[in-house]
């Protein structure tokens, strides 16, 4: 039985960031220190999907903006600290969900940027150009908001969902569906218009599974990497609460991106080295 | 827990040296210079969600079950095994 949409668009109006208790008191402790400076805090802001798209949700709305760093800069570290204090602990009975979705999500924006440089060495993309490191991984952390936000905010239909697609060959999403009434990409969506998220992140996580459905090329480009890059970190066995099973890649995105299929095995073994190698995220466990 | 090497900033400046005992205070002077990792003596303890092998690839292979009939996505599992085997 799905929820009206009403009741649904009331409940991701009033969803409020939450964070795991670890990352919440590492970044007021960083906050609190006046030594602690703006790109440690960033390091830190970035690994967190909800409270970075909180951030940047902000700062975007003041000022068009795809970056954390900037996002911090023109709101001020004030503003970060009320985002904290509003943000609350991630109940304890979704923490070990919502911590393989922050997983997935860290892992889409790390390959994320490891394909864009991959396809911009070989010149076979022009679009996202003005796109740094640090924004390229905003598409990839950022592109599945409404997964997080069936998670938090409707249990018991997630849980109608998950004992569904067990007994089911649909894809997870359609069981989200139907047991919501709107699918994750949806409520992504729903959530990015309503924290005022960029445009290209809001498309993104509406057309991530049909990203040859949105009009503009270079947000059409955003999904297609973002598309191709959630498959590969999924096929590697970092998939999102019990979202376990893929969804076949789709042809014209790797056509968008003028990608071979038999190119993801190097790419997959670049990811796995920095993945392994990497400085600012503690997989797993590290985020509860 | 005792540093096995030296802890150093991005731009060299090292913050602490080898053999140097950790301590709460140390950690979060170095969390605050960005430092995230560092090496210590000993040997590492074995990984408690470490799963077999034979498990591993049932989960691998588990993900791969519904779009196997896809020409692409059954290249991808070649791949995905060849890539993840050897780090089972």
């Amino acid at each position: 039985m799905s929820l009206p949409l009403p009741t649904i668009a009331s409940r991701v109006m009033t969803f409020c960031p939450v964070s795991f208790p670890r990352t919440i008191a590492k970044l007021q402790g960083l906050l609190n220190n006046q030594n602690a400076t703006a790109s440690v805090i960033t390091q830190l802001l970035v690994t967190d999907p909800l409270l970075c798209a909180g951030v940047l949700g902000q700062a975007n709305a003041l000022k068009p903006c795809l970056s954390a760093a900037h996002a911090i800069s023109s709101l001020g570290l004030e503003a970060v600290q009320g985002i904290l204090r509003a943000t609350e602990p991630v109940p304890e009975d979704r923490r070990q969900l919502l911590s393989t979705w922050c997983d997935e999500a860290n892992a889409t924006g790390l390959m994320v940027r490891i394909l864009v440089r991959y396809l911009r060495g070989r010149r076979r993309i022009f679009a996202l150009q003005n796109l740094d490191d640090e924004s390229l991984h905003l598409l990839g952390l950022l592109h599945n908001l409404g997964h997080a936000v069936a998670i938090v905010s409707f249990p018991e239909q997630y849980r109608v969902a998950t004992a569904a697609h067990t007994l089911s060959s649909e894809p997870f999403r359609q069981q989200v569906k139907d047991a919501l009434g709107l699918a994750p990409g949806d409520l992504g969506y729903m959530l990015c218009r309503q924290w005022r998220l960029p445009e290209m992140i809001s498309l993104t996580n509406r057309f991530v599974n049909h990203p040859y459905e949105i009009e503009d090329s270079e947000a059409a480009t955003a999904a297609a990497v973002v598309h191709v890059s959630r498959t590969l970190v999924r096929a590697l066995g970092l998939v999102a609460g019990h979202d376990r099973h893929l969804d076949p890649i789709e042809d014209q995105a790797l056509g968008l991106l003028n990608l071979r299929s038999g190119e993801c095995e190097a790419l997959m073994v670049q990811f796995l080295d920095a993945w392994d190698d990497q400085e600012d995220y503690e997989p797993g466990g590290g985020a509860l | 827990m005792v540093l096995s090497r030296q802890v150093a900033t991005a731009n060299k400046m090292v913050l602490c040296s080898a053999h140097t005992v950790l301590n709460q205070d140390l950690i979060d002077r170095m969390s605050m210079r960005g430092i995230r990792r560092v090496w210590v003596d000993g040997h590492p303890v074995e990984d408690a969600t470490g799963k077999p092998f034979s498990v591993a690839l049932a989960e691998l292979r588990e993900r791969f079950a519904r779009c196997k009939d896809h020409p692409v996505m059954r290249d991808l599992l070649v791949m995905t095994e060849r890539v993840m085997i050897p780090r089972m």
